[in-house]
């Protein structure tokens, strides 16, 4: 259920980012290349987006599932950069999940403060070439290759999956990356996030590090990328959703043919169509979020359909607002464009609609 | 099971659902209680009905007493007072016990809440329990040759002679009419106002001689569809004191016309990617159908991503419509949000047909020892009427772009 206090939470969501004056800064950052300001991460700090899924034992609001799709929804939105949806939402989610009361304590309660910010690396889920756990008498060294963390030039520690030398472990551990032993090197994607590669050459960390002090099981690794895939689902159902907005508004003000375009009916029925598939990919990820929080037996197959769903979706509107802005669309100086290029980055995120599509195939049995 | 994830006050309701699920356990006799819970095994009621089975007479006649076919409407017509959060628990309850609805009828999901709303004391009197006990069926007389997606243009004339109407015309698309007992109907009453202006909703007992039903053969074969041709019938001005022949004033039948479709329309949700008259869901069909190799995939691959992408638009399709209704529920107008859920579920059941289709035989298109197309052919067929029906997929379109996008027509 969409309650009224999510309603209000979406407002005040969006009413606050809009004061951010988000794109300007994502056009800066295109420009510049400086990315996230300290300032803006302090705000979403104080704003308690950074507690969102914490539970108040730990200095957060845990206001549930929903409304962390709802902030995913809003920052998709505003195309604000940030690693709020790493640190506050995956990586919380994550620790939350696995950690032991100790490392709830340190780590949770340092992110809802936001004077942690923790990213993570487990969205590319076509890799599982993981970098490799080794024991050597007492120490533990990993050694490899972690690529594809999103904006961990603003982390000092990210979340990564490592595997176990000889076995098919996999654990979950935290590093710090300002250590001489990892190497990190940073490219930016077309809509102006940053991915880094870490690279590990014998770094040392402790069993503390280790997420749960145990290795993840198949459960556990299942149920962190179904929540992945349906923040990622309701990002990018942001930015479509906002793409669609822009495209509504011009064509009310835009004229061809001494008349309003927005008069033609071949125009009322595509945009009747698009927001039809908004408003169902939409409310699919609304009841994703309450069946993952339920812990239902269908919880991850509807996290998969909500992914795949909104990836069709989102590409599909986003490209049909360039279509209907017709040439001003193209232009670079016009924002339309801006919402194409992060749908198409946030569909990578833990497994694009192929992936998605053929997971709900296997899963029904076919 | 699923519409009540988006409920609100789970905890409170749940006394009232082991109430109604004892009673259904107790009343409902065991025949009752096979999972026919859509079209097929439908009790309609009315003059001419006939029982299937003595146990649809007496699960009708249990839920009468109870005021269980009507359960929101008032007691004094029929009713048992319940709250749409409550009738809602108890329609689920029985959907999870496979019982089946013990009324269906035109009456309790068209006619009905338009009396409610417009009608006199004495109309809801008259008409409403009949309908409640399943005494009297009714059709709907709407759609004409000439008035189809632009309903007010209708023509079936109304003249006012004295203590009578005189009502004269034709109408066509109306549902089961040869089996109905009684009508309602837009019809024209005043030619020199604007078109919606000068329409009247009328009541009329279809036993009158100056009134043909004819019934219609469709592409999928026999069909439910009627021509009603109404040949100068007398209509009584008043069937009774405080109980006239027309509901609303003169010229309200537009308003009156269109608070009932408001109903129509959303009840037309709740289409789903499995379709309607099949044993099978389609997933099973398809795997029956299609095979699968040695890794549980579908020997063809095609129909594999068809039929994942369609899955995942009907949960989509679904979800929306679950969402709008645990809305309207807990009091949120919807409005033309209906719309959506009237586009998106018609074409996802489509699509379902044509996914069976697709991977069907030469032998399941060929005509049955009856002459008529078999099961398969024939619902696929007759399923192109879903985005025609009750509003095509292009009026809703037209609505979802003026009443929610506000896009100009000029």
């Amino acid at each position: 259920m969409l309650t009224e206090d999510h309603i209000m939470l979406r407002e005040s969501m969006s009413g606050f980012l809009s004061q951010l004056k988000t794109i300007k800064s994502l056009r800066e950052m295109l420009s510049s290349g400086v990315s996230m300001q300290a300032d803006t991460w302090k705000s979403l700090s104080e704003m308690g987006w950074t507690g969102l899924l914490i539970d108040e034992e730990f200095g957060g609001s845990n206001l549930g599932l929903v409304s962390a799709c709802l902030m995913a929804e809003n920052i998709g939105r505003s195309l604000l950069l940030s690693p709020i949806i790493s640190s506050a939402l995956l990586s919380s989610f994550a620790i939350n999940l696995l950690g032991t009361h100790n490392q709830k304590n340190h780590w949770l309660s340092s992110i809802a403060s936001g004077k942690t910010i923790l990213t993570s690396s487990f969205g590319n889920l076509s890799n599982n070439d993981f970098p490799t756990l080794i024991q050597e008498n007492s120490k533990l060294i990993i050694s490899g290759i972690a690529p594809d963390v999103v904006n961990s030039e603003n982390a000092d520690n990210v979340l990564i999956k490592v595997q176990k030398e000889g076995s098919d472990e996999v654990y979950l551990i935290i590093v710090n990356t300002n250590s001489k032993s990892i190497e990190q090197k940073i490219s930016t994607t077309i809509d102006g996030r940053k991915f880094s590669k870490l690279s590990f050459s014998n770094h040392e960390i402790l069993e503390e590090n280790i997420i749960g002090l145990s290795p993840m099981s198949c459960d556990a690794n299942a149920k962190i990328n179904a929540f992945g895939s349906l923040i990622y689902a309701s990002e990018q159902y942001g930015s479509a959703a906002a793409a669609f907005d822009l495209t509504l508004e011009y064509l009310k003000q835009r004229e061809q043919f001494g008349k309003i375009i927005g008069t033609f009916q071949s125009l009322h029925h595509r945009m009747a169509k698009l927001y039809t598939e908004l408003k169902t990919s939409e409310a699919l990820n609304f009841k994703a979020a309450i069946l993952l929080e339920g812990n239902h037996v269908d919880a991850q197959k509807f996290c998969s359909m909500a992914k795949a769903k909104s990836g069709q979706v989102s590409r599909l509107v986003t490209n049909d607002s360039i279509q209907l802005h017709g040439g001003i669309g193209m232009t670079d100086e016009y924002d339309v464009g801006l919402y194409l290029k992060r749908v198409s980055i946030s569909e990578k995120m833990f497994g694009n609609t192929n992936y998605h599509v053929d997971n709900v195939a296997t899963s029904n049995g076919f | 099971m699923e519409a009540a994830l988006f409920k609100p006050n789970e905890k409170s309701s749940q006394a009232f659902r082991l109430k109604c699920r004892e009673w259904l356990l107790e009343n409902c006799p065991q025949e009752m209680r096979d999972g026919k819970t859509g079209s097929e095994g439908r009790c309609w009621g009315g003059k001419k009905w006939q029982f299937e089975s003595k146990s649809q007479k007496q699960w009708l006649n249990k839920c009468i007493e109870k005021g269980w076919t009507v359960p929101t409407w008032p007691e004094e017509f029929g009713g048992a007072g319940m709250s749409a959060l409550n009738a809602d628990i108890l329609k689920e309850e029985m959907s999870s016990l496979g019982i089946r609805a013990p009324l269906y009828s035109y009456g309790i999901s068209m006619l009905g809440p338009a009396l409610l709303k417009y009608g006199t004391k004495q109309q809801k009197l008259k008409h409403l329990p009949p309908i409640a006990r399943g005494e009297i069926r009714w059709c709907q007389g709407y759609s004409e040759p000439n008035a189809g997606s632009d309903l007010a243009a209708l023509k079936t004339k109304c003249i006012d002679a004295g203590n009578d109407w005189l009502v004269s015309g034709q109408k066509v698309w109306t549902s089961n009419a040869d089996e109905s007992d009684w009508i309602f109907a837009m019809v024209r009453t005043n030619t020199e106002v604007k078109k919606h202006e000068g329409i009247s909703f009328i009541l009329m007992d279809l036993a009158d001689e100056a009134i043909t039903v004819r019934p219609i053969e469709l592409i999928s074969g026999k069909s439910v569809f009627c021509e009603v041709f109404f040949d100068d019938v007398k209509v009584p001005k008043y069937y009774g004191p405080d109980n006239p022949s027309m509901v609303g004033s003169l010229g309200q039948g537009w308003e009156v016309g269109m608070y009932l479709l408001t109903h129509e329309r959303g009840s037309l949700g709740g289409y789903t990617l499995n379709g309607r008259g099949y044993e099978l869901p389609i997933v099973e069909t398809t795997i029956n159908q299609v095979g699968l190799n040695g890794s549980n995939k579908l020997n063809d691959p095609v129909a594999r991503v068809n039929l994942s992408v369609a899955l995942i638009d009907d949960a989509a399709s679904t979800a929306l419509a679950e969402l709008l209704d645990s809305q309207s529920n807990s009091g949120i107008e919807i409005g033309s949000q209906s719309s959506i859920v009237k586009y998106a579920s018609t074409q996802i059941i489509k699509r379902g047909y044509e996914l069976r289709v697709a991977v069907s035989d030469l032998e399941d298109l060929k005509l049955g020892e009856d002459g008529q197309p078999r099961t398969m052919a024939s619902n696929w067929l007759y399923s192109r009427a879903y985005t025609i029906l009750g509003g095509t997929s292009e009026i809703q379109l037209n609505i979802i772009a003026k009443r929610l996008l506000n896009l100009p027509s000029k």
